[in-house]
């Protein structure tokens, strides 16, 4: 009798283990999700967002890369942060344009007991990241307070974005995303194979400014676009980020649209998530694929989710 | 001699009031506290271990206490490339509790951390190890007896760096 009950209890453990949905994918993205921590490992990490550890902590569990919240200092320095002013979430005070980086170096996030966050430029980390041509970066441009018909303070902006991509050598990993047409303009004068993305409040004016300045495609919160409104982005050749993507349950919804990039604020979930089809993916079609040996992802859930490329041929 | 008188009568008094109240109080009072912490002196949780220290005997409630209190608490096992890494943190701190159940209680400590932190100059991981001091001040309800304890206070943390975290800890333990 107590052998039958031992035997029942783990029957009903066993059948609740969760099953791994395979999505079926369909999108601009040769049918596959790029996943990004949103500014590292999202809003509701210990870690800080856009801090050192928060985007490498994102790295390291598998993604392909991450969001990064990007302003300039007065001495046209990038760095790595969110909000439009420091006092909030760090020691210092206003924003990030009123100081050198010098100045900002002194500064950092002081919201977390025990721990100190420095803020980053975008020079640090690149140069502190391994393997830094694996991962992919999207690079969300915070113009607060800026003058956006001042043509020279965008281009003095989009001339640092310039020298940082050129450095690194990572221009076909960087997409760069902005909500200010100026400077997407100015941006594609710079470089024309400039991934762009607009960032605008409506899926509709999205696709007007799309259109209009022939950008890659459109960042939009999970909660702005339908998957029928991404189809039709789709269809008009435009890739699109989802954004806003907190909650499992986000990730899950994020993911039946077809997205071409996902940032979460789950990122070990989506990772999780993702394996099971990029696993179903390489069964099926394995002469398609090729395993990317430069970086073995650290996560163990990860498994071989995010090293599969495809061949430079199908590119 | 009115020195002496004056001795005298302290002396009465004293004795008059341990012999009027020797009656009141032969209870024994719980000496070990364990209890857990949410947010508090140990960052975002600790499991804390306090000791009775002090007793206010021979007088009636409400009645001061004093507890010496040991915690333990981690930020993160892992650090941020993955490995096991621990932070590891020791709130410590002496607390005074003031009443009967209904306690007011004000605590002064400090705060042993050892955590990781990335140098900001090589970008690479190390430890480091820092002192901060605590200081609580809020409401416990505990008995004389075995049972419950609940504290709900406000904890502020102050670093070396001289930034102060205002913070709150919420505990739910027992007492025997």
């Amino acid at each position: 009798m107590k052998n039958a009950t031992l035997i029942t209890i783990i029957l009903l453990l066993s059948s609740c283990e969760k099953e791994s949905e395979i999505f079926s994918i369909v999108n601009l993205n040769r049918n596959n999700i790029t996943v990004l921590g949103h500014a590292g490992m999202g809003i509701s990490s210990i870690y800080p967002i856009n801090s050192f550890e928060s985007i490498v902590n994102c790295l390291n569990l598998g993604t392909d890369g991450s969001e990064i919240d990007v302003q300039m200092t007065k001495d046209s320095i990038l760095v790595a942060f969110h909000d439009s002013d420091l006092t909030t979430k760090t020691n210092l005070n206003g924003l990030v344009s009123a100081y050198n980086f010098d100045e900002i170096q002194n500064g950092y996030y002081d919201q977390m007991p025990y721990k100190s966050y420095s803020i980053i430029s975008l020079e640090q980390l690149f140069s502190n990241i391994n393997d830094l041509g694996t991962f992919k970066f999207t690079f969300d441009c915070k113009l607060y307070n800026a003058d956006t018909r001042n043509d020279e303070y965008l281009s003095t902006f989009a001339n640092a974005i310039v020298k940082i991509v050129n450095k690194y050598d990572i221009q076909r990993k960087v997409f760069i995303e902005s909500n200010d047409k100026n400077f997407l303009s100015i941006l594609a004068r710079k470089n024309e194979r400039f991934k762009l993305f607009i960032y605008p409040q409506t899926f509709e004016e999205g696709l007007t400014t799309a259109t209009e300045l022939n950008l890659y495609g459109i960042t939009i919160s999970n909660d702005d676009i339908s998957a029928e409104q991404l189809i039709i982005a789709h269809n008009k050749g435009f890739r699109v980020a989802v954004w806003n993507v907190e909650t499992e349950q986000d990730n899950l919804e994020a993911i039946r649209k077809n997205p071409d990039f996902i940032q979460t604020d789950k990122v070990k979930y989506l990772v999780s998530a993702l394996s099971a089809t990029d696993d179903a993916i390489q069964l099926n079609f394995p002469q398609k694929f090729k395993i990317d040996t430069l970086k073995p992802r650290t996560d163990s859930t990860n498994k071989i989710h995010r090293i599969i490329t495809k061949p430079a041929s199908s590119q | 001699m009115l020195k002496q008188k004056a001795v005298l009568l302290i002396i009465l008094y004293c004795g008059f009031q341990d012999k009027s109240f020797s009656q009141i109080n032969t209870e024994k009072m719980v000496k070990n506290l364990i209890y857990l912490e949410a947010f508090g002196t140990g960052g975002y949780g600790s499991v804390n271990y306090e000791r009775v220290l002090f007793h206010q005997k021979n007088k009636q409630y409400p009645k001061l206490n004093v507890g010496l209190r040991v915690g333990v608490s981690t930020l993160h096992l892992r650090d941020f490339e993955g490995k096991f890494n621990p932070d590891l943190i020791f709130p410590v701190s002496i607390n005074a509790f003031y009443g009967k159940i209904h306690h007011l209680e004000v605590g002064l400590g400090q705060t042993i951390s050892n955590v990781v932190q990335t140098n900001t100059s090589t970008f690479t991981i190390e430890r480091k190890t820092t002192l901060s001091s605590n200081f609580t001040v809020g409401y416990r309800y505990q008995k004389n007896k075995r049972g419950p304890i609940f504290r709900l206070n406000y904890s502020p943390i102050i670093s070396t760096n001289k930034v102060y975290n205002n913070w709150f800890g919420l505990s739910v333990g027992y007492g025997f």
